[in-house]
């Protein structure tokens, strides 16, 4: 049975204490978030449910230990400290089975609803914007990002990124490439809108010039605006931009 | 809210996600002592509401990219990371005493000084306070179960045998309250110096 749409703003407003409490889930939660793109009524009417939260977490402060100020900074500076060599997994993940298994089921979700392992599909499925949040309202999470791969060069390109952001601060980002007679370890570049950039590390061509790489990051794919597929020898095979789908 | 303060909100995050010491130390300033009390009153021992500040801190760090300004003030984001982390702590709670088959015995309170010996209310405290006394019991009681309680709007209409319709009501209406109450507070004082 298909789910009622939530789509006016009698049905949002009774949902809104609910969501700003974090307490709305799935298809309702994505109903809700909809609707608020598009009412600036209904978002005002947030923005005073949230003062109220302010308001009520005000009631409960209270004067912290001193010593906690150390302890907080110092577990800080062990996170900086580490953060580099952690953040991001490729082909396992470190965070245990639940998030293996949410990895995979998103990725067989995603290239099973979409086909995008056939890359001749995969242009058609950026578009499917429907789709994507038919995925969302089953898997959860709070968003996906799409881009098309465009040559860089004469020689001819075609592939995708999805990128997709569960609701437990887990990031997984799936890249398929086709090009022809390219083969051995290319690179990817993803940059961010505050103009930094992060290796995600290698992507491996085959003998036929298809590659296909994913990897789980507790970055979020919020900043993430591009992809750059370098080749073996360093040029710049293609790039896309990632825009929500 | 200005937008002044959104931009400030969101360059402070910036600066917290790029490891600036100066950033967290403002986050801990502005945050700690809310995060702390929430501890207090939702974990009920100063050592677990100590724990909650840290993994607040950490996840907060972990997720700052993620901050948007536009989906509200920063307050909100924070505060309801903190008492998303407190839930879990009391769910594990549940778990790990329905492990242990003690789920009789009620949580027990840290034995060490409590920290309202420590307490010192700030302006802005009391007038959230007062705004909160105000509230009808109904809606206050609402309010508490769902945000200290974590639950929805359909468990509180089971618990208080209402229809969630009623729930929903009353959770909207205590919130819009309590934020009508201190724009009240801070319009009367924005009054009174202008007639000094």
């Amino acid at each position: 049975m298909k789910r009622p749409i939530v789509t006016n703003c009698d049905d949002v407003r009774p949902l809104l204490p609910d969501f700003v409490l974090g307490s709305l889930e799935g298809a309702g939660d994505l109903d809700v978030r909809r609707h608020l793109r598009g009412c600036s009524g209904c978002r005002r009417e947030l923005d005073a449910l949230r003062e109220g939260v302010g308001v009520f977490a005000s009631t409960m402060e209270r004067t912290a230990p001193t010593e906690l100020h150390d302890r907080v900074m110092h577990v800080l500076a062990e996170e900086w400290t580490e953060a580099d060599g952690s953040s991001r997994s490729r082909g396992h993940v470190p965070r245990g089975w639940r998030v293996t298994m949410a990895a995979s089921l998103a990725l067989a979700v995603v290239a099973a609803t979409f086909g995008i392992v056939q890359l001749g599909r995969a242009r058609d499925a950026t578009d499917d914007a429907i789709s994507f949040r038919t995925v969302l309202a089953t898997l959860g999470g709070t968003g996906f990002k799409v881009g098309t791969l465009e040559a860089a060069s004469p020689v001819p390109v075609e592939g995708s990124v999805v990128a997709y952001e569960s609701s437990n601060d887990q990031s997984f980002v799936v890249v398929f490439v086709r090009t022809p007679e390219l083969t051995g370890e290319g690179s990817l570049l993803v940059s961010r809108s505050d103009g930094t950039s992060w290796d995600p590390g290698p992507i491996e061509f085959d003998g036929d010039g298809d590659a296909a790489v994913w990897w789980v990051t507790d970055r979020s794919i919020a900043s993430m605006t591009g992809l750059t597929v370098t080749t073996p020898d360093g040029a710049t095979l293609a790039t896309a931009g990632l825009r929500p789908a | 809210m200005p937008a002044n303060e959104l931009d400030a909100d969101q360059r402070l995050m910036r600066s917290f996600a790029a490891r600036d010491p100066g950033a967290a130390d403002t986050l801990y300033r502005r945050f700690a002592g809310r995060i702390y009390g929430l501890g207090l009153v939702m974990l009920g021992s100063d050592a677990a509401a100590q724990d909650l500040v840290q993994d607040t801190f950490v996840k907060l760090w972990r997720n700052a990219e993620r901050y948007d300004r536009s989906r509200g003030k920063l307050e909100t984001w924070v505060l309801l990371m903190a008492r998303s982390l407190a839930i879990d702590a009391i769910r594990r709670r549940v778990l790990e005493a329905r492990t242990l088959e003690r789920v009789d015995r009620p949580l027990e309170a840290d034995p060490a000084p409590g920290p309202d010996d420590r307490v010192v209310t700030i302006d802005l405290t009391e007038r959230a306070r007062r705004a909160m006394s105000s509230l009808p019991p109904e809606q206050r009681a609402a309010l508490e179960l769902a945000y200290l309680g974590g639950k929805t709007s359909a468990e509180i209409s089971d618990l208080e045998g209402i229809p969630i319709g009623t729930a929903k009501t009353r959770i909207r209406a205590a919130l819009l309250r309590l934020r009508g109450s201190m724009a009240s507070e801070v319009g009367h004082e924005e009054a009174d110096r202008d007639e000094l």
